[in-house]
Formats: structure tokens, sequence, C-alpha cells
């Protein structure tokens, strides 16, 4: 997560939050990383000796570009600079995650190890290392504590070691642990060590672990924040922090790095406050980080993170010069409404910014006082980007002669009354049935729950489910002795009359090429019907006693009679079932408006309910009194709020 | 005329079947072209498939693909069940006057017609809430002439929809 500032061409050139950088960069550069302690055992920039040796559980240090000296060691600016890299590691859950994670880590506890804590190494000069100094201080003390027992020319070892706040722990043999006590009071890398048995076995790391240096920033810090908190306005003012008395004091705003440090600490520091995330939105709605040189939001990025469900943020006096600037926050702050960009570049550079930022921000309605859109106009653009079904028409039924009419009249009718009869005139030895259960279908939720599959599934033709030859071939019935034989132990059924009840049925009807002849007579094949017909029946099953509803879908393929029986005869009859739920009626007029307007009015109910905290009914009453105006409806909501019952209101969960 | 015996017949006819459902709801799922999948994509074939969808006929794939786009992002296709009859094991509508050995593809089911059906459920909108529809869909695959040749070009599908009707239940 490094600030991409550093990529930037000139690190000194721009100052975010206002650090004033460039008046110290003389100084430090010639600091150079080869003022190292008199032992010559820093070596700030050289790739670390001891980086994959250890077992640490060790977060990496931030890198520096190299060539670049230590931070100035000055006072409260430099506690403050330690503490930030502390807090602002990462991302800013990291400060609770330290507290709560008990990081009582790899391996546990090493029979024999004797542990000792170090102090010393987040002060020193190493702590700018790639991986914050500890395999630096790792062999510093290996070494001098063998060189110290030159006597016995042995070699110290350090077993283990993890670092935890301020301090590193050191595992290591009782014997060799010894040594390395003596090194307390040594000086590493310009600070004096300080080395101490540990009596905390492994110390996690928490509070407890924390310098009173940290500690003593962080209340500050915390102090600053509440000074800053609007309660009434549920408003978190950030604005002009580099020039905040307190904050300059404590040296936080130094520079750009220090800079963006002290924001990300902030924010943790605010994430910390809240027990839940619903206890932060409930407090913080606004927040203005108006006045802060910023030019990019990557640099306050961390706003986004701990705020998702800001409503209101005020931008207004910073640098940002196109969008390219506020990119970070594409596809955050999903609730926002209201926005400043007053007194930024943008405003002259890009005509378009504010359609932009509406298209980023869904619910972002206000833009520098004026509104851009409604409430309703938002809720309308949601319910337009739903996705809808294609609409339905009424039949298209093609139909040759009325044969596909008649053949349905008829075909019902007979299926409820008279199977048999049925088959011996429409099918013949070469016809095929099969059907077809779909035990997952979706139910009409209101319907009784839906009968069961019994009656049908041993001889279910489900494709999907049947996949060996043996049961596919068998669960194909050919010829119209073994459909019937078949059809007389399925349940009884009643089709509900075709002429009557015409929207009980979507059937569709096309004329199909190429049918079979079994006469021969034609090589091509001949002319049929293909008749898709959808809809519900009434079944009792003999046998369980069972009665109910079912829906199905049925394919015929229709063949003209062979000369002397009938007019046609059925080549294939698949039978589709799924548990009962009414069809859409398509014959009424074809029309997608009213569904467009129920759409839209569901939309606006959930809107309301959501902005108001009432429950959908009483939102659709206050939407309908007011003709759907939603902005009318939340003004009626804050007139009338105080006499509404309480079961207007959705409680809290 | 060697035609396919009872197993090879259930055997071809599932087969095709399975084949097309998977790759045909795929492609609509991640909205390829469907052009390949109709008879509209050879030449053999004089007239265009018959495509019905929820009760209005849609004149080509693309004009589906069209339709299918305007329901928005994020419509998914399951399907639940299907099943698959043989309409006609010999099929020669649009079959070439020769075609490449005739007699073995025919005995092994490739010059068959079937009628396919799928039964599943549209989800509009991601996540468990999103609404879901169910719905039925009828097809008639014929063979693809294309790729019964001694060298057939790669990637041709062996059957073609010739007609196609769909219902949003």
């Amino acid at each position: 997560m490094a600030p991409r500032g550093k990529n930037q061409p000139t690190r000194e050139g721009r100052n975010p939050l206002g650090s004033k950088s460039s008046s110290r960069g003389g100084i430090q550069k010639r600091r150079g990383p080869t003022k190292t302690d008199n032992d010559g055992d820093l070596d700030m920039d050289a790739p670390s000796k001891r980086l994959n040796r250890g077992s640490t559980n060790e977060t990496r240090g931030r890198g520096r570009p190299s060539g670049r000296g230590p931070q100035p060691s000055r006072g409260a600016a430099k506690v403050a600079q330690i503490v930030m890299k502390q807090l602002g590691s990462g991302n800013p859950s990291d400060l609770s995650a330290r507290v709560s994670r008990p990081t009582r880590s790899r391996g546990g506890h090493i029979e024999g190890l004797t542990w000792l804590r170090v102090r010393g190494l987040k002060q020193s000069k190493a702590a700018s290392n790639p991986d914050g100094g500890l395999s630096d201080l790792l062999s510093f003390m290996e070494r001098k504590a063998s060189s110290f027992s030159t006597g016995r020319r042995r070699h110290l070892t350090i077993r283990k070691s993890h670092r935890a706040g301020d301090y590193v722990f050191v595992g290591a043999s009782k014997e060799d642990a010894e040594e390395f006590l003596k090194l307390n009071t040594f000086t590493f890398a310009g600070t004096q060590l300080e080395v101490v048995e540990s009596n905390e076995d492994f110390a996690p790391p928490n509070k407890a672990t924390e310098s009173p240096e940290t500690i003593e920033l962080r209340s500050k810090l915390q102090g600053i924040l509440s000074q800053r908190y609007i309660g009434d306005n549920k408003l978190l003012k950030l604005d002009a922090l580099a020039s905040d008395a307190e904050l300059v004091t404590l040296g936080m705003f130094e520079n750009r790095e220090r800079a963006l440090k002290t924001f990300k600490g902030l924010m943790a520091i605010c994430d910390g406050l809240f027990k839940t995330a619903q206890e932060k939105k409930d407090a913080i709605e606004s927040i203005s980080l108006a006045n802060n040189s910023i030019d990019d939001v990557i640099q306050v990025e961390s706003v986004a993170s701990s705020f998702p469900h800001l409503k209101n943020l005020d931008m207004s006096g910073n640098q940002i010069t196109n969008m390219e600037g506020l990119k970070r926050w594409k596809g955050t702050f999903k609730e926002l409404e209201t926005l400043y960009t007053t007194g930024n570049p943008i405003e002259a550079t890009d005509a378009n910014f504010q359609a932009t930022l509406l298209e980023w921000f869904p619910k972002l309605r206000i833009i520098n006082g004026i509104e851009l859109r409604t409430a309703q106009q938002i809720a309308e653009q949601e319910a337009a980007r739903q996705p809808k079904p294609i609409p339905q028409s009424g039949p298209d039924f093609r139909d040759v002669n009325g044969i596909g009419e008649q053949f349905l009249l008829d075909f019902f009718a007979a299926y409820d009354s008279n199977r048999e009869a049925l088959t011996s005139r429409l099918y013949d030895a070469g016809s095929q049935f099969s059907l077809a259960v779909d035990a997952i279908s979706v139910r009409d939720p209101n319907a009784p729950p839906p009968l069961p599959w019994a009656a049908y599934i041993k001889s279910s033709r489900n494709l999907q489910k049947i996949t060996t030859l043996h049961a596919r071939s068998q669960r194909l019935v050919k010829g119209a002795n073994a459909i019937y034989n078949l059809w007389k132990d399925l349940p009884m059924t009643k089709h509900p009359n075709m002429k009557d009840e015409l929207s009980k049925y979507i059937m569709d009807c096309h004329p199909l090429p190429g049918l079979a002849d079994p006469t021969g007579q034609s090589q091509l094949g001949v002319d049929g019907l293909i008749i898709a017909v959808h809809g519900e029946f009434e079944e009792y099953d003999q046998k369980s006693g069972l009665s109910g509803k079912r829906s199905f879908s049925r394919t015929f393929v229709l063949a003209p009679g062979i000369s002397g029986s009938a007019q046609i005869r059925v080549v294939s009859d698949m039978l589709s079932l799924r548990a009962f739920s009414p069809l859409p009626n398509v014959f009424v007029a074809p029309s997608s408006a009213p569904t467009d307007t129920a759409n839209q009015h569901q939309a606006m109910i959930a809107e309301l309910s959501k902005q108001t905290g009432m429950v959908p009914q009483y939102s659709e009453m206050c939407l309908s009194q007011v003709e759907w105006d939603f902005g009318k409806a939340l003004v009626i909501f804050n007139e009338k709020k105080s006499q509404l019952p309480p079961e207007a209101f959705a409680t809290a969960t | 005329m060697p035609l396919p015996d009872a197993d090879t017949e259930v055997k071809a006819s599932s087969d095709a079947a399975e084949i097309f459902v998977i790759n045909y709801y795929e492609a609509i799922n991640t909205r390829a072209k469907l052009e390949t999948f109709y008879i509209n994509s050879s030449s053999r074939y004089s007239i265009p498939a018959d495509i019905s969808i929820n009760g209005s006929v849609v004149p080509t794939p693309e004009e589906y693909s069209k339709l299918l786009e305007t329901q928005g992002e994020n419509v998914h296709y399951e399907i639940e069940s299907f099943d698959t009859h043989i309409i006609n094991p010999s099929f020669q509508y649009g079959a070439p006057e020769t075609v490449y050995e005739s007699e073995k593809n025919e005995k092994s089911g490739r010059k068959m017609s079937i009628v396919v059906t799928t039964m599943g459920k549209v989800r509009f909108g991601k996540g468990r809430e999103a609404p879901q529809k169910m719905f039925n869909e009828t097809f008639v695959l014929t063979p693809n002439w294309d790729s019964m040749a001694r060298n057939p070009a790669r990637g041709l599908k062996r059957w073609l929809i010739m007609s196609q009707n769909f219902r949003a239940l």
C-alpha cells in the first residue's frame, strides 16, 4: 500500500495534506546510509542477509527508496513517526486486528527456549531497512554476543524471534540467552538497546507491549479527533489538517510521507473507536476533507474503506485536477448523496466531471449544493438497470387447416377421460412417449405444498438425471400399446377446459418439414406440426389417495395420418412435469408499461423503507398517497413521523 | 437403408441432445454468438430456422442474441431437465446428393433429426434473492451436412437448430 506518490517525478514537488517536506530534504540527503555505528553493523540498503532466516512472524517493514537517509530523529516528531508507522502499516483495521488477534503464532512454545525482550529496534536507524531492521538486529546480537564469549569461541544462536509492538522477542537456549542478556545497553544503529528476560513467555502483541510513547500519542490523536467531531451534525471535520497547531507540534505533517501516515493513523484510530460498523455508520455521516491539498484521493484512500456508508463528503479546496485523481474511490461510497468539489482545478479542466461522478457514485444527488437528480430518479434508474425478462406475447399458433387447434381441444379431454381410446386413435407403433420430472422447479410460495413425485419418478426420463444407456432406453416408451400401459398406471388427471379457461394454457404451434414418411413415398419426408403447450392439471393418485395440482409442458410432433386411419398421428409426445405454479396470462394485450411501472414502484418502496426505516407496507401507503412522488413521500414522512404507530417501523435486527 | 438399431438411436440421440443443451445454454449465459447453432449457418439449408420466443417470431439468431441482451446484465439460464426423441432416423432435407460415408453415418445415427425439450430456470440478477422464472424450450435439431465431410472444418456442430420454441412460464 505504498503511496503512489513515490512514483511521481518529484517527490518534494507536491505537498499532500500540506506537508512541508522540501525544507528538510537537504539535511536528509547529507545523512548518508554509511553513517552507522562504530561496529559498522548497519547496512541500510544492502539486501537483508537474514530475511528468510529464523521464524519471524513479522510483517515486513516498508521499504524506502535507496539513497534516502534516516528521518530526523528529534523529540516528539520522531516518536510520532514511529507510532504512525505502527498505526498506519497495512490497512486501517490493522489496529483492531492487532489488539484482538492473539498471535501466539508459529510453533508456539518451544521446549527449553528462554525468551528475551529487546527494545530499541523501532527507534534505531535500522528501522527503515526493508524488513524493519529485524535481520540486522538479530545478526548484530548474535555476532556481538558470540564475540563476547571468545574464550570458548562458540557461536550463539537466536532460534526464534518475533516482533510485537515496539519490542522484539528473541528465543534462545538458556545458555545463549544469558550471553545475549549482556547486550543490554549496547548501541545498535544509533540506539541503546534494552535487553531483558521476558517473563511474559510469548507476549502477544497487544496494547500492553506498546510503549508509553505510543499510548500517549494515540490519546493525543484521539483528542484531536474528538475536537474535530461535531456530534450534532454527525460530522467529522478533517479539513486543513496541516494547519492544525497540535498536529504541527507533534510533527505529523513534516513531510509528505509522514502526512500520509498521519492520515492513515487517524483513520485507524477512528476505526478503533467504534465497536461495530453500524455504530460507526450511525455516528459519522459526513466528513470534510476540505483544504488539504489533496491531488489524488489515493492520499486519503482509507476514508472509503473506513467509512463506506458515508453520506456527505466535502472535498472542496483541494488540488484534484482530473477524474484520474478520484479514480481510487470509484465503486466506493455506495451511499454518498452529497459531494462538494468547489475550489478544485477539475472544475475548470473537466466539463463532464459531474456526470462522471453521478455514474461512479450510485446514490449521489447533490454536487456543490445543486441537486442534479432526485432520489426518485435514482430509484427509477436503478429499476431500469434491473434485468427484465423478454416480454410475453399471446400464442404463436401457426396452424395448418385448424389441425393443431382441433388436436389440442381433443387431446386433453380424451387424456382425462379415456386414455386407451386416445392411444389407439392417434398413436401408432412408431409413436414415442416419455415424461421428465423437474422436482426442483420454482413454485408458487402461496400454493399448498407440492405433490410427491412417487407416481412419476419411476418413469421419468429427465436425461439430466437418467444417465445410463439402459435406463434411457427403458424409459423411452414406443408404440401405442406400450404408451397406454404406462398411462394407465399414471395418476388420473383433469385438465382445465381449453375453451372455457384458455388463459390457463399457453400454446405455440409451427409447421415442421422433414418428418419420416412411413409409406416411403416421399424421400424428403413429409410436413407436420410441432406444438408446445404449457398448463396445469388437477391430479388424483388412485394409489396414494392424494390429489392436487401440477404444472406441465407438453411437446407434440404431429405427422399426417397413414391413409385409412386418422387424419394425424403423434410421432412424439414429451411430457415435462413440475410443481404447480400459475402461468403468466399471455392473452392480455402485451403491455410492458404496467410491469415497468410496477417495478419502479417496488424500487421506490424499497428505497423509502431503507431511508425511513418504515416497513414496506407503510412505505407503499405513503407513496401511493402522494401519487408516487418520492420527494413528496419523504416530506410527508418527516411531517407525520411522530404520529406513526410503532408497527410502521421495521424492528431493528 | 441401414437405419440405426434401437440402442444406437437412444445413445446417439441422447448424446446429441446432451452436447447441444450444455453448449447452447453456456453460449446464452456467456453471450457468445449463437449463429453456429442454427441451420442459418449452413448453405445446405435453404430455409432459416423457425425461432419463436415467448410467442414472437424472431427472424434470425442475431436478432435473438439482441433480444437476450435487452434483458440486461446477469441473466442466467439453468437447465434442470431435458429429454429427446428421434423425429426422423434418416433425415433427408438439405442433404447433398452424395453424403460422405452415407451408410456408415446413417447407421451411427448421424443423419437423424431429433426433438429436444428442456426445462429450467432463468435467474434475473445475482445472488439468492434474485427473481427466478421457469422456462420450457423445444428444439428440433437436424444434421449439419457440412460436418459429414472427409475433412470437416474444425468446430462444426453435428446438429443444427431448425426449429426453436421458448416460453417463460
